[in-house]
């Protein structure tokens, strides 16, 4: 009895092994991680059309580049980056668009390591979260240098 | 305003080439912005970085529609990748724009070489025979092959060779703002033995993910500005998509020795410019 009890709990982890690494559940992320991404890059296109067309209906001119001058890391130094460019405050649907797009991708991740951590994956879960962890790690450092 | 619309047009020209040969674009937007616009390199990159940024997202769109990305294989191999990317940015800031010319010459002339092989003979560059399934390893996956109309299984191996080499491809991308796939592709492929298709896709999708390192460091850098950067991108976007479109109709042996042209050119004017001997 008690072998059966073994046994039959060996092949429900097998089973739920199988379950887990099956086509399945890695089609059912990939259908999850492109429709994050697909929403994410449409909302990002369109910040970045809209804040096109309303530097073309303003006075941005990407002349300026010339003279750009390169900015510090430091987040209160932001504001020279905006006065940097003629365009000043018609740029912001821009910066918000380009700052959209680069968190497309960390939105998939984020959304990976939720998949993972629902579908009992804890090492992939893990490795998720350490790949969020160094993009956190690399925004500090363009701060800090 | 005309500046707008040369960007735009860039824009459209690397993403159109780019999606027909399999390349992100930034090695073509990099040379247009430093040479014909005369923008310094360093925002050139930049601007290089978002546009590569937005390639991979459009691809990453169609491959994950297919399920072709490997998810959990793209997120083990970006822990070093990103650690190379994150070496590449700060490394930028230290070279003279000489130097970086002459490197982006010589990376340039090297893929364009390497492009032009790829696709004059294929042969040498078919994707290893995949193993068979049941070794257990997290990473193995199979995929929809539509043109043999089967599902092919296959077995991730050398997952830690295979990582090494991906230090290189994050470190190059992020030094030049180029994509890093003409390295990682061939290694996932004949290293560790994922199918072509399949490291083509997942290669994509993690060129975005080096892609966010390196850009928020430049963008703290000051190295992007939106008015260069925003036309350049939806450019990039719009030729990616009709590239996608027309990649079918259009034989790639007769375009395949022009793209080996364009970029040996770019490679050798860049490669010039660093030396000096070419000035604008």
């Amino acid at each position: 009895m008690a072998y059966s009890d073994t046994d039959s709990k060996m092949n429900n982890n097998i089973k739920n092994q199988k379950r887990e690494n099956s086509p399945d559940v890695k089609n059912r992320l990939n259908r999850y991680m492109y429709v994050v991404i697909i929403s994410g890059l449409a909302f990002a296109v369109f910040l970045l059309i809209a804040g096109f067309f309303i530097n073309i209906a303003g006075s941005g001119s990407p002349a300026d580049y010339k003279n750009y001058e390169q900015s510090t890391l430091q987040p209160e130094k932001l504001s020279i980056i905006f006065n940097s460019t003629s365009a000043s405050a018609l740029s912001l649907f821009e910066y918000a668009g380009i700052f959209c797009l680069i968190l497309v991708p960390v939105a998939g991740i984020i959304c990976a390591a939720v998949f993972f951590a629902c579908n009992k994956k804890y090492n992939l879960m893990i490795i998720a979260i350490c790949v969020l962890a160094i993009l956190i790690l690399s925004a500090v450092i363009g701060f800090m240098k | 305003m005309l500046i707008m619309l040369y960007l735009f047009l860039a824009g459209i020209f690397a993403g159109l080439i780019g999606s027909i040969i399999g390349i992100g674009g930034g090695i073509l937007i990099v040379p247009f912005l430093a040479l014909v616009l005369k923008t310094p390199i360093h925002l050139a990159i930049g601007t290089s970085m978002i546009c590569v940024l937005a390639t991979s997202l459009s691809a990453s769109v169609r491959f994950f529609k297919k399920n072709m990305i490997n998810t959990g294989l793209a997120l083990v191999m970006e822990i070093p990748t990103t650690v190379g990317s994150i070496a590449g940015s700060i490394t930028v800031a230290f070279l003279k724009n000489d130097v970086l010319f002459i490197i982006f010459g010589c990376f340039t002339i090297v893929s364009g070489i390497f492009t032009y092989l790829k696709n004059r003979f294929p042969e040498k560059f078919k994707p290893l025979k995949s193993a068979k399934t049941g070794t257990g390893s997290i990473f193995d996956s199979e995929y929809y092959d539509e043109t043999s109309g089967k599902q092919v299984s296959y077995n991730v191996k050398n997952v830690t060779s295979g990582s090494a080499i991906s230090v290189l491809a994050g470190f190059f991308s992020g030094l030049l703002g180029v994509g890093g796939g003409l390295i990682k592709v061939p290694a996932m492929n004949t290293i560790m033995n994922v199918p072509l298709k399949v490291s083509t896709a997942t290669s994509s999708y993690m060129i975005g993910i080096t892609a966010v390192v390196s850009s928020v460091i430049y963008f703290f850098n000051g190295f992007i500005n939106p008015l260069i950067t925003v036309p350049a991108v939806i450019g990039v976007l719009v030729g990616a998509v009709s590239g996608s479109f027309a990649v079918a109709k259009i034989k790639i042996k007769h375009m395949i020795a022009i793209i080996l042209f364009v970029f040996i050119s770019i490679g050798a004017m860049m490669f010039l410019r660093g030396f000096g001997i070419l000035r604008y």
